[in-house]
């Protein structure tokens, strides 16, 4: 087997503030990819100091950049093939539904934004676009040749090395939540006393129970016209299958969102999104 | 392994000459590093069997790592110029791609010779085992059986095992030389165990200055407590009128407090939370020693040369003296040491700790917890948890705090009366030290990152709150 050559070209911008740290993968310095950093940052300037919120509202919208965090822990490492060894047989989950008909989410590589796409996996399989949720059910988790090997329903592709020291394992690359036809401002209907939440600082994903925690620096209270006054962190705690189970709505407006660094197992890797807002009601 | 070869001085002092030629520098520094060493990966998960009943029945993944590279930096007239690559130095009419455009603005120091004499502190020469393969396996094996004799059930998810060595050398054109050489081996385990329907798992890392110096049998002991907490069902109520942390704990809660014990502005920093009062108490002191006698990266001498040493940075409980570099020398009336350290051959060198640590103090550890009425003792931080610090008092009126996630027991006289699989610490960071009641005797060290130790300890006035 043998690849071509892939090359792969980004900015990882690190931002040090006095009121909070904000990181993340850029494809490029231009204005209207600085502009959400800065948007990010002075959201984060306007609710510093502001005391962590602790209730749990009814409704929270979350923006693109914030869902494609949430898609990225409770979809991709749900769905990797070695995470779901952990707990049974990889293939086991395949069909399982675990949200609405329009949560349908792709990985699919040769996507992720100029310079950074990829043809083949880090062990020369050429990558496919894999959907690994549609209509809410799982389709495709995420295999690569070791995994494919084992279980006859996987399929190869998805392979990352974070370095040459490193063995390759399954991950996601590009990441991508597919639209509805629920134009942006329906989110936000009869939502008030809810949460926006736009973007998350971190999340991590307990491979075993399925438990998830989401930790955003800042969120804004919903008030009946939308977004209104900020409130400080908010750290969302729930299960995988509780958080997909809870979207009742996705946006009509994708945008590339949520880049960043992902450090599962310690191995760090760059990975990609594109998600519109969504809506999640009735988390505990 | 074979052993890892370095240019003389002699011929970096060649490179300098040809690269302040090449580039009209009136200041240049080259620093050559090579390592290597023997990485085994295990990954039962990989294997055609889950539960191997021997180290041969499983899967590793060995690789042989050897990495050589250079850094150069020059400058001069607000002009600076930083380089690195791997391979060998290049020969002195090998320096082309240098020329009088290649310094751009910026600016360069570099360190004098100084007066004060290096101590002999050296890193062990003597190469890695050959045989980190079968030993590497042989320990994981022993780690696993005893687990599981311990907890029945324990699964490894995976174990990676590094054993290795690096050498460096650098020269500077002031005429700083300096040689160090180390040897540092690292496990990294995670394990997972299902007990009465609850699943959990934990991961562990530690390091020593070799493969052979880890005890199987310690480390075992360590991993069924963390899997023993991890599958507990939590106590509502906490009481943390008393709490004892382990070293591991102490260790986490001494590097959130590094900003503040180094540089100028972590003095000012310090110097504000005590406010004139002493931090904490008499028993209470804090070093840095980059030439630790039984640290895993003792030098003599730092990443530009300077000359390692002890420095005390809280003494008898009252700030001692800040870790400063050579430029910040004399700030103050205090010295400085060796302290700027580079993260790899490619990283220039940047103000860090080297063996941070709490000295020893004089209450041993195991009566620290026996004396606890009623409270907890914190073991290590929880999987993923929080960990974090703010120095400034904010705007509102509050102070300078910390939070981390922990896991431990609610005991009381040292008798384990619940688990607690995970909390959150907080308070405020003048209360962290000047509630510490007593410094234990049983200093550990952990890569956190760096070295950084501490002995158990006896904590009042924080918060411990279930999350």
């Amino acid at each position: 087997m043998s690849a071509p050559s892939q090359f792969e070209e980004y900015f990882s911008l690190h931002v040090e503030t006095p009121w909070g740290v904000w990181g993340g993968l850029l494809p490029s310095l231009a204005d209207e990819d600085l502009d959400p950093v800065a948007t990010c940052l002075v959201d984060r300037l306007r609710s510093r100091n502001l005391p962590e919120h602790s209730n749990t509202p009814r409704v929270i919208v979350l923006g693109p950049c914030a869902a494609a965090v949430m898609l990225h822990e409770v979809v991709a490492h749900t769905l990797e093939a070695d995470t779901l060894a952990l707990t049974g047989a990889p293939e086991s989950v395949v069909g399982l539904k675990l949200g609405k008909d329009d949560l349908n989410v792709i990985d699919d590589p040769r996507l992720a934004p100029d310079g950074c796409g990829r043809f083949s996996d880090d062990e020369g399989t050429t990558v496919i676009a894999r959907w690994l949720l549609r209509g809410g059910r799982v389709r495709q988790p995420l295999a690569d040749l070791c995994w494919a090997g084992r279980y006859q329903r996987l399929i190869p592709g998805a392979a990352r090395r974070t370095s040459r020291h490193v063995l390759p394992g399954p991950r996601t690359t590009h990441l991508e939540l597919l639209p509805s036809d629920t134009p942006e401002a329906d989110l936000f209907h009869e939502a008030a006393g809810g949460l926006y939440i736009g973007e998350f600082e971190s999340g991590t994903l307990n491979p075993f129970d399925g438990g998830c925690v989401l930790r955003a620096p800042c969120a804004r209270r919903l008030g009946a016209s939308g977004p209104v006054e900020f409130v400080g962190p908010v750290e969302l705690r729930s299960r995988t299958v509780d958080l997909l189970g809870a979207v009742t709505a996705v946006g009509d407006r994708p945008l590339a969102a949520g880049a960043g660094w992902c450090v599962k197992d310690g191995a760090l890797l760059p990975v990609w999104a594109r998600s519109p807002s969504v809506r999640l009601e009735g988390l505990d | 392994m074979k052993p890892l070869r370095l240019p003389t001085v002699q011929a970096l002092r060649t490179a300098l000459t040809a690269v302040t030629e090449r580039t009209g520098a009136s200041s240049a520094e080259i620093y050559v590093k090579a390592g290597g060493g023997v990485q085994v990966e295990i990954d039962p998960w990989r294997a055609a069997i889950a539960s191997p009943s021997a180290p041969a029945d499983w899967r590793s993944h060995t690789l042989q790592v050897e990495e050589k590279g250079w850094a150069l930096r020059a400058g001069a007239d607000g002009r600076a110029l930083f380089v690195a690559e791997s391979g060998s130095l290049p020969a002195p009419g090998g320096w082309r791609l240098l020329n009088r455009h290649s310094l751009r603005p910026g600016s360069l120091r570099l360190p004098s010779p100084s007066r004060r004499k290096a101590t002999t502190a050296t890193g062990r020469k003597d190469p890695p085992d050959d045989d980190a393969e079968a030993l590497g396996r042989d320990l994981v094996y022993r780690i696993l059986e005893r687990t599981r004799s311990e907890l029945p059930g324990s699964r490894l998810i995976r174990a990676r095992l590094h054993n290795g060595a690096s050498a460096s050398v650098l020269a500077n054109s002031e005429g700083v030389t300096g040689r160090s050489s180390l040897r540092l081996a690292t496990i990294e385990m995670e394990f997972a165990v299902e007990r009465q329907g609850t699943r959990g798992s934990c991961s562990l890392y530690r390091a020593a200055g070799d493969l052979r110096d880890f005890d199987a049998s310690t480390i075992a002991a360590e991993v069924a407590d963390r899997l023993t907490l991890a599958t507990a069902a939590p106590e509502s109520v906490l009481p943390s009128r008393e709490l004892a942390v382990s070293p591991a704990v102490a260790s986490n809660l001494l590097t959130l407090l590094s900003p503040v014990l180094r540089d100028r502005d972590g003095w000012e920093t310090l110097q504000r939370l005590s406010s004139g009062h002493a931090l904490g108490p008499t028993d209470l002191a804090v070093l840095d020693d980059g030439a630790l006698d039984t640290g895993w990266i003792r030098t003599s001498v730092d990443d530009e040369g300077v000359p390692t040493r002890a420095v005390t940075l809280i003494r008898d409980g009252e700030p001692g003296e800040p870790l400063l570099t050579w430029e910040d020398d004399g700030w103050s009336g205090f010295s400085a040491t060796g302290c700027r350290r580079r993260s790899g051959w490619r990283a220039p060198p940047e103000i860090s700790h080297s063996h941070l640590y709490i000295a020893r103090g004089p209450e041993p550890a195991d009566r620290i917890r026996t004396g606890i009425r009623r409270g907890c003792y914190l073991l290590d931080r929880a999987p993923g948890g929080r960990l974090g610090a703010t120095f400034e008092d904010s705007d509102n009126g509050a102070e300078a705090s910390f939070e981390i996630d922990v896991t431990g027991f609610v005991i009381e006289h040292d008798r384990i009366l619940g688990a607690i699989p995970r909390a959150r610490l907080g308070g405020s960071i003048r209360q962290l030290l000047r509630g510490i009641r007593a410094v234990g005797d049983d200093v550990r060290f952990l890569p956190v990152p760096g070295a950084v130790g501490a002995p158990t300890l006896l904590l009042t006035g924080l918060q411990l709150e279930p999350v």
